[in-house]
């Protein structure tokens, strides 16, 4: 034994002694190298006691209990990392070094050692709290590195599957070689976490493939590395000579995979591919008859014995199976069967010399015929797809930089190329690279030219199922969705297992809004393919459409317990639990889903948007703020803010966000009626006005916009123009209810209520949507107009108990208060007030109002001063309420409050009233 | 030394001489027709280094100038016994060779193989109990297992294995895992490594007792109808490092057949043409507790003859079928460098 292997045997009987005595300070000291023989300077601690764990004998048990006893370390970092992080930046300088290389060493003994749940519970903490440690990232980040195989290594369950699926599918990510290694550390994260053996275990083995190819394909290097990930898989789960076993699992998927993965895959193992037509020999017409009259498989069959020169396999085939099945020539069945044995004779000529009689009398087809057996020329194909990729790369930049002239002769040159190849099967590879070339232009949002691409690519092979895929998507894309549909249901009929085209058409049938179709084709789906994740998303998505938001979110519910990684059911549930109402809930649901899907913006949108819901606007305000900082190309979290701002009543700094957007996104329309609603809000009407105008010519279908300048036109006092234009957007949109509710506030305003309140006949119905629950408020405030007040207050104090929604509660609140108030009942409106948040402005005008009444002087002029001083945050219906009380009260001059008569009251009231219903 | 003319190769390189060859071409041309194969076997493996080699040599087991008439069976049995089968560890004792840096090239890389794709190892039993009946604890511990005392290793016959085995599957799974530990502890550290397939290969060939075509597959031609056998599964990650098997840790198995040249894993060679050879390993055994929880609590017999031949006499069926075997090979790796080997060993097509 050398002097190193001796000094190894010492290291391991230490390890034995540690572990004997449970001293995990021992092992600590021994990852910073502390009382390791000198074997040499490049020789990390960690390796050496890897060193000694394998030598013989190799002891199992030593190296498990060596990874029991590596978590409590691993915890204890995560606690030091949290510790660090709370303390002041200079602090953390002096032991960077050091951490570094000592979180390196104790990563990599936690890659190397047996899977351990507990080490991985620690691993996995440190990542969530430690992954921005700053020892992480010295030294080049190896100990980051370090950490990302642990993790994979030490997996002893699914958790973080979301998370190497998310590095896969990270469009985003600078290409480099830090990002090569990332992606196939990620492929080894999903392959260590599969087994593809069990029923559907390679399902997402082919996610992750699909990602990976997606994300590199046309990277540089791009096919390299695909060919590296399946030579990974093979390696990883070793099966037969000539890779059968791995063959037979992935065949399955490997028909749908796109070209450049399917034949990167094939290259590598050619048995996926069936042997190609070229490996025939020629036939005689005769013969060519009865190969074409032979099922598919029968031929694919018959081409295996020929390919493996298999004669003896092949006659056995022809006489034992096929004379049993003969193929369909119109022949009697002897003669069918002669032909038959030609056909073998043909294939698999007994001896040389004699010949088939069938074949005589064509000399030349036996030459051809030879020349068929000649080995295959083999073609490159390897590099032939690197030169497609490249090409169609090429393409896809010029797009990008939006020259589409040169990008159009590109894509010419690269099909007439393909037209000209010697290639039996190239209309097959035709359709491919003009099915693929379809999914760039229609990724930069040349929807017609994608679809004439797919037509192509159809009529070159009609049985190109991905391009008949593609065109229905394009249709779908287009908003075609009559079209889509029909190809959707076309490709289904010729193809009954394509689960894609079952999807797209279901999702089809959503966008058209026919969601009771949509959810029968969704179940329909899910009854034929149970783990379609999408489809049963898709059931989800429709019930919440539908507004069926309780079984949306059993669905949702479902769907995560199916497939705990399912980023899209999680969204789902946080979204339907915002709809519900269930703020607290949606509000927990979107952070947890932030937490376990850091990049995931939706989530981060939508809790701003659920803070927004929740009235915690300063919270909103501040996530907004984050999201944009994160994504600064986040146009909903712009969006949000903006409305947030203006929700605030912080009008000037929204109006601005507004234009920022504006300028930012020309086409948003939403910004561009936001900065029409605001403008309205601070009482610019005529600005507000040319606003609304001008969005409604650029986007002639904006429902907001037209109902907005409806709204402008009535707050300008332009009450028959007003009318005029709810009356016209009532014929277009014929249920936009907020278009009903503002022509019944405009026909009030003029003085017919009573036709005002036929617009809205009370739901009598017991389940009452979000929906009717607006018209029956408004019909309430109506009700209130006509002195009708009884029938006001049962209409409120029903909806207040139907209604979920905090939103909605508070709508009916607010106006249980207006009633009060309008009853002289200030006591009982100042005790609802008093249980309701004191920064709201329109409960402030309310508690003004009522102290006036109640002639509490000093509490009015508090209130007022304080709204004086926020006269900014006011909104143009919030200012006139406060105009006409200061009115009403004399709350201008300083000698005490006066009684206002009733006409000044009327005017308070109908301000309410307007207030109320703009909110 | 002899010139070498007909028989060119040692471990598939060419050599103008070498003291192995006389002996080496007397096992070629035995009568038996597995010592044909074995000889056959150490001229074509590449999967042994120069260096692995070398220390072959230096071993003075097998041939050298000083004694070239070694019979070079009897060098592989003592290599078998000595090198790989000596106790050792941590008492300072030579490892095992199949570890050492010669022989490193071999190891197949620690995050090569997936975690998730266990591996599956399988002994006799008739093989196995003799060498560990000797041990009264151990036939203490098979009275308290089955009832009954075992006779000793050398009254040992066909018909108290059978007794054993069916007493040990009726008594269930635990008994059984008990009968494992046994095993491991009582071979001690001079048990051979392990040989192991990968179990998504085997586990059809595994469902009932009969595990004819699971023996067949894993070319355990040295092994006879009628014996029984006891399997093992467990993660890789287990399992220690894992080599590629050469000729060098086969011993005196005549069924085995190189695996090609760029496969780095071991291909078994089937006894019967229609069945896949499958990919192997060899590693240190699994000892302990381990040995243990990793037992499958199931024992399987041979119940079929391993070797089925209407066609062809007995002698003649060893040649054959590694012909048929390297066709396969070449047919499936499709590599010219798979090709140009078995030509240059005489498996021509």
């Amino acid at each position: 034994m050398n002097p190193v292997e001796l000094a190894y045997q010492r290291v391991r009987l230490d390890l034995e002694a540690m572990l004997q005595q449970h001293d995990a300070d021992r092992l600590r000291d021994m990852l910073r190298g502390e009382g390791l023989p000198a074997i040499g300077s490049d020789i990390e601690p960690a390796e050496q006691i890897i060193q000694a764990l394998e030598i013989p004998p190799f002891n199992a048990n030593l190296a498990r209990r060596l990874a029991h006893m590596t978590a409590p370390l691993v915890d204890e970092q995560r606690q030091s990392v949290q510790q660090q992080r709370a303390k002041p930046a200079a602090s953390e300088a002096l032991s960077y070094w050091h951490d570094s290389r000592f979180l390196f060493n104790l990563f990599l003994l936690a890659a190397t050692l047996p899977r351990e749940e507990s080490l991985f519970d620690a691993l996995n903490g440190f990542f969530e709290q430690g992954h921005n440690a700053t020892g992480l990232a010295n030294q080049g980040g190896r100990a980051a590195l370090q950490l990302r195989r642990a993790l994979c290594n030490q997996q002893t369950d699914d958790r973080l599957h979301g998370y190497w699926l998310d590095r896969l599918n990270d469009h985003t990510a600078k290409w480099n070689s830090e990002r090569r290694t990332e992606l196939m550390d990620a492929w080894r994260g999903l392959l260590w976490l599969t087994q593809p053996s069990d029923d559907n275990g390679f399902d997402p083995l082919n996610h992750g493939l699909l990602a990976l190819h997606d994300t590199v394909a046309e990277q540089p290097q791009g096919f390299a590395l695909l060919k590296h990930a399946l030579h990974r898989l093979e390696q990883a789960f070793p099966t037969s000579v000539g890779s059968r076993g791995l063959i037979q699992l992935i065949r399955p998927y490997w028909e749908s995979w796109p070209q450049l993965l399917k034949e990167t895959a094939s290259s590598l193992w050619p048995g996926l591919e069936p042997k190609p037509l070229a490996a025939m020999p020629a036939l005689p017409p005769e013969l060519n008859q009865v190969w074409q009259a032979l099922k598919p498989e029968q031929q694919r069959t018959l081409l295996a014995f020929v390919s493996t020169a298999d004669a003896e396999g092949g006659r056995r085939y022809i006489e034992q199976e096929l004379s049993f099945d003969l193929p369909e020539l119109g022949l009697p069945p002897q003669e069918t069967r002669r032909r038959l044995l030609d056909l073998e004779q043909r294939l698999w000529a007994p001896e040389a010399g004699v010949k088939p009689k069938t074949l005589e009398s064509d000399p030349v087809d036996w030459e051809r015929g030879d020349a068929g057996f000649a080995p295959r020329v083999r073609v490159d194909r390897g590099a032939a797809l690197e030169a497609l990729s490249h090409a169609l790369a090429a393409i896809e930049q010029r797009l990008a930089r939006g020259d589409e002239a040169k990008a159009r002769r590109f894509l010419a040159d690269l099909i007439e190329q393909q037209r000209q190849q010697p290639l039996p099967d190239k209309l097959v590879h035709l359709a491919k690279t003009l099915s693929k070339a379809a999914g760039i232009v229609q990724g930069h949002g040349y929807l017609d030219w994608a679809e004439q691409l797919l037509r192509e690519a159809m009529a070159a092979n009609p049985n190109d199922e991905v391009a008949a895929s593609g065109l229905a998507d394009v249709l779908k894309a287009q908003g075609e969705l009559v079209a889509a549909e029909a190809q959707y249901r076309d490709n289904i009929a010729r193809w009954p297992n394509d689960e894609v085209a079952a999807s797209g058409l279901a999702d089809v049938l959503k966008a058209r809004g026919e969601l009771v179709a949509a959810e029968a084709q969704y179940r329909n789906n899910i009854a034929r393919w149970s783990n379609d994740e999408v489809a049963a998303n898709g059931l989800a998505d429709v019930l919440k459409a539908r507004g069926e938001l309780v079984a949306a979110e059993a669905q949702y519910r479902d769907n995560i317990a199916r497939w705990p990684n399912d980023e899209v059911a999680a969204s789902g549930l946080a979204d339907v639990l915002k709809a519900r109402g269930e703020l607290v809930a949606a509000e927990a649901q979107y952070r947890n889903n932030i937490a376990r899907w850091p990049n995931n913006e939706v989530a981060a949108s939508g809790l701003a948007d659920v803070l927004k819901t929740r009235g915690e606007l300063v919270a909103a305000e501040a996530q907004y703020r984050d999201n944009i900082a994160r994504w600064p190309n986040n146009e909903v979290a712009a969006s949000g803010l903006a409305d947030v701002l203006k929700t605030r009543g912080e009008l000037v700094a929204a109006e601005a966000q507004y234009r920022d957007n504006i300028a930012r996104w020309p086409n948003n329309e939403v910004a561009a009626n936001g900065l029409a609603d605001v403008l309205k809000a601070r009482g610019e009407l005529v600005a507000a006005e040319a606003q609304y105008r001008d969005n409604i010519a650029r986007w002639p279908n904006d429902e907001v916009a037209a109902n907005g300048l409806a709204d402008v036109l009535k707050a300008q006092g332009e009450l028959v123009a007003a009318e005029a234009q709810y009356r016209n957007n009532i014929a277009r949109w014929p249920n936009n209810r907020v278009t009903r509710n503002g022509l019944a506030n405009v026909l009030r305003k003029q003085g017919c209520v009573t036709d005002a309140l036929h617009l809205l006949p009370e739901p009598h119905m017991t389940q009452l949507t979000q929906h009717d629950l607006y018209d029956l408020h408004v019909r309430a405030i109506l009700l209130i107009d006509l002195g009708r007040v009884d029938e006001a207050h049962n209409l409120l104090e029903r909806g207040s108990a139907i209604a979920q929604a905090p939103l909605l509660q508070k709508c009916f609140e607010r106006s249980l208060i207006m009633l009060e108030l309008r009853l002289n009942n200030h006591h009982s409106a100042r005790k609802r007030l008093a249980a309701m948040p004191d920064n709201v402005i329109s409960l402030q005008l309310f508690r003004l109002h009522a102290a006036a009444v109640a002639a509490e002087e000093a509490e009015a002029r508090r209130l007022y001063s304080n709204l004086q001083a926020d006269l900014l945050r006011l909104d143009s219906d919030s200012r006139r309420v406060l105009d006409r009380i200061e009115e009403g009260f004399c709350l201008m001059g300083e000698s005490g409050l006066c009684t206002p008569d009733q006409e000044a009251l009327d005017a308070i009231f109908d301000a309410e009233i307007d207030m109320e219903l703009a909110a | 030394m002899e010139q070498i003319n007909k028989h060119p190769y040692i471990f598939d390189r060419r050599r103008h001489s070498h003291p192995w060859e006389s002996s080496l071409r007397r096992l070629q041309s035995d009568n038996h027709p597995e010592n044909t194969a074995l000889a056959q076997n150490w001229r074509m493996d590449h999967r042994v280094s120069e260096h692995r080699e070398d220390e072959l040599s230096t071993s003075d087991i097998f041939p050298n100038p000083r004694n070239p008439t070694t019979d070079f069976s009897r060098a592989i049995r003592d290599y078998f016994q000595i090198r790989l089968c000596i106790p050792a560890g941590t008492d300072g004792s030579t490892a095992p060779t199949y570890t050492i840096e010669a022989n490193r090239h071999n190891r197949i890389a620690r995050e090569q193989i997936s975690p998730n794709q266990p591996l599956v190892h399988m002994v006799s039993l008739n093989a196995v109990l003799p060498r560990i009946l000797h041990d009264f604890d151990t036939q203490d511990a098979l009275h308290r297992l089955t009832g009954e005392y075992p006779p000793e290793p050398e009254d040992l016959t066909i018909a108290h294995v059978e007794t054993i085995a069916g007493t040990l599957q009726a008594r269930g799974e635990d008994a059984i895992r008990e009968f494992a530990g046994l095993l491991s502890d009582q071979l001690g550290p001079t048990e051979p490594h392990w040989w192991a397939a990968f179990a998504f290969e085997l586990d059809d060939y595994l469902l009932d007792d009969d595990w004819t075509k699971a023996s067949r597959v894993l070319g355990l031609g040295h092994l006879r109808q009628g014996q029984w056998l006891i399997a093992w599964r467990y993660s890789p990650e287990l399992a220690g490092p894992l080599y590629r098997p050469t000729v060098a840790e086969v011993g005196l198995n005549g069924h085995h057949f190189p695996s090609p040249p760029g496969e780095n894993l071991g291909i078994t060679m089937p006894l019967e043409a229609t069945l896949p050879a499958v990919k192997e390993v060899v590693h240190a055994p699994l000892k302990g507790d381990i040995s243990v929880e990793a037992c499958m609590g199931r024992l399987g017999r041979i119940a079929q003859p391993l070797i089925t031949t209407h066609t062809t006499r007995q002698t003649e069926w060893l040649a054959l079928r590694r012909e048929k075997h390297a066709a396969q090979l070449r047919e499936h790796y499709e590599q010219q460098a798979v090709g140009n080997w078995l030509t240059r060993h005489g498996l021509n097509r």
